[in-house]
């Protein structure tokens, strides 16, 4: 389905703050595949999202999805594709816009936008129908301001968005680090429901190892722009965090360091 | 007294109206601060006043003048999103640019419309009182133009480029060229600040090189004082409260020349408003805590 290969990204190229973001890194990833993307603070999972998405061109590799290659693509071009959910809850709302209106921006997501009236019956009952299956009451409240509503409500709404035309692949870079636990938990548990209800292609950088083992079909770990460790399947399956932080060891030579990593079984 | 004060503050309010929401698209809507303004407005009046003067009917003169802000917007577009130039400089560079485009179309530094046909006669001439001819035709334009903008920003197009202004990150993750909704809301806040000129040309008999100076600021003002009226809300609410504002802010006007300032003194007094205006949840901070720390 994604095809990355030998990607390499430099930030400051040619200067003192010469930086190597991604070190000739390839993967492939099946249909309806659930990658989880861990590993330390600067490992360079931000920017490969952001390559997979179009925010900026790889220096060098390629990036295929489904059989066409998508590498020099502007990033609106990919949209049609490719959606995905930002780390910062307030970033994937438009706050002075209603529920509804956001809502309509994203399910023309990769459409060509025309000058008809954007919201009509129609848009409104799917709306109400897709909101009230969050479980969060925000079906009676289409009309309201998305920047009246709380970080957890549009971190939720922020993932329906994503995922309100089904995009090919799912791009999600730590969609729950900045909520509190409670909310945290409801969003992981919409994520699940996505994973494993619609199987859709899904990319996710966290932080959590728990919360990766529960939601993947596969963990990838990154250092230094590499990817060090690869597992899946049955061998994954058996695996608890201490394994995972074990075997990181192995494959990057160095203990696995981060802000957030939660080492809690 | 102040009756009378309204009254005459209502005409100007009103036709410097159509500028306020060309200014409160281009900074509230797209969050862009705009100074072709300032060159868009006389160039509105430029190209009306020419056009009439050269014995065409006004409304070709009107509408022209609307076509080329809607050009001279675009191109503080094209200079911003294509090119990569900061939002500020883009605009200073297109207004500086049509200072010379100004001169050459007016052909010197003011034309006289004294002894020429204006928009208003026509509306005089259908029975309606002469004093009665600016004030209807200027609300009537208003009241279309605000349904018609709505209209717009209510379309998919109109909604991507209000998304562009509030989030340009989100907005471009869901398939959208944010420098086409830059362009189409700059254009579009230029054309009507251009309109907004032809009105003025006309209401006040001719056209001039500098008439435009200030007006990003007025149109700022304007924008801000109907905010604080009105209070922040929709679209519509917020266009509405703009041409309120004009109106204010017009009879702020009248009021300051009435206690005996000079007219070379209300760009400063406008500057004046405009940073209390900007500044003022700092000043309410101040204020609050003051009493707060006392007791
Ligand atoms: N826009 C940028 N300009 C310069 N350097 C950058 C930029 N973005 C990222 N980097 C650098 O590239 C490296 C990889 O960053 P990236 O954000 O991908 O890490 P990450 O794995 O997402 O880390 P974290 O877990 O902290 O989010 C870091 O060293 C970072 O400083
Ligand atoms: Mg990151």
């Amino acid at each position: 389905m994604l095809k990355l290969d030998g990607l390499w990204k430099y930030f400051n190229r040619n200067t003192i703050n010469e930086m190597v973001a991604l070190r000739n890194l390839s993967l492939e990833i099946g249909p309806g595949e659930a990658v989880m993307v861990v590993g330390s603070n600067g490992a360079g999972k931000s920017t490969l999202l952001n390559v997979i998405a179009g925010v900026f061109p790889p220096d060098q590799g390629s990036i295929t999805l489904a059989g066409t290659d998508i590498t020099s693509r502007r990033e609106y071009r990919r949209a049609a594709f490719v959606a995905r959910v930002f780390q910062d809850p307030l970033a994937g709302t438009a706050a002075s816009m209603t529920l509804e209106e956001n809502l309509v921006l994203a399910l023309r997501r990769g459409e060509s936008r025309r000058l008809r009236r954007a919201i009509r019956a129609r848009e409104r009952e799917f709306f109400q129908e897709r909101l009230a299956s969050l479980g969060l009451g925000l079906e009676n409240r289409l009309i309201e301001k998305v920047g009246l509503l709380s970080g957890g409500q549009r971190q939720a709404v922020a993932l329906l968005m994503a995922t309100l035309k089904e995009p090919r692949v799912l791009l999600l870079d730590e969609p729950t680090a900045a909520l509190d636990p409670k909310t945290a938990s409801l969003v992981t548990s919409l994520i699940q429901r996505i994973i494993t209800g619609q199987r859709l292609t899904t990319l996710m950088v966290t932080h959590d190892l728990k919360q990766a083992l529960e939601l993947g079909s596969r963990i990838v770990m990154m250092d230094a722009g590499q990817i060090v460790m690869d597992v899946a399947g049955e061998e994954m399956a058996a695996m608890d965090v201490d394994d995972l932080l074990l075997l990181f060891e192995k494959g990057s030579g160095r203990r696995l360091t981060t802000d957030r990593v939660v080492l809690a079984q | 007294m102040l009756l009378s004060m309204a009254t005459s503050s209502l005409e100007p309010g009103l036709i410097y109206g159509l500028m306020a929401l060309g200014v409160y698209i281009s900074f509230r809507i797209l969050n862009f601060a705009d100074l072709t303004v300032d060159g868009s407005l006389t160039l509105g009046a430029a190209i009306a006043a020419s056009v009439i003067v050269a014995g065409y009917n006004p409304w070709l003169g009107t509408i022209a003048a609307l076509l080329a802000g809607l050009v001279a917007g675009a191109c503080t577009g094209v200079l911003h999103a294509f090119l990569g130039i900061s939002s500020l400089l883009s605009g200073i560079l297109t207004m500086t640019g049509l200072y010379s485009v100004n001169l050459r179309v007016l052909g010197r530094a003011n034309i006289s419309l004294l002894r020429s046909p204006r928009i208003y006669y026509d509306i005089s001439r259908t029975g309606l009182p002469e004093e009665m001819a600016v004030l209807f035709l200027s609300l009537a334009t208003l009241v279309v133009i605000i349904y018609l903008v709505n209209l717009l920003l209510e379309t998919e197009v109109g909604l991507s480029v209000r998304a562009t202004g509030d989030n340009e990150q989100m907005i471009r993750s869901l398939g959208v060229d944010t420098r086409y909704t830059k362009i189409i809301g700059l254009s579009l806040s230029n054309g009507l600040v251009a309109l907004s000129g032809a009105y003025v040309a006309q209401y006040q008999g001719f056209a001039d090189i500098s008439m435009g100076i200030g007006t990003i600021v007025a149109g700022l003002a304007s924008v801000i004082i109907g905010e604080v009226v009105l209070g922040a809300g929709s679209v519509w609410r917020g266009m509405v409260a703009a041409v309120l504002g004009s109106f204010v802010y017009r009879l702020v006007i009248t009021l300051v020349l009435w206690l005996g300032f000079k007219p070379t003194d209300l760009k400063l007094m406008t500057a004046v408003l405009v940073v209390l205006a900007l500044a003022s949840p700092q000043i309410r901070r101040l204020l609050r805590l003051t009493p707060r720390e006392a007791g």
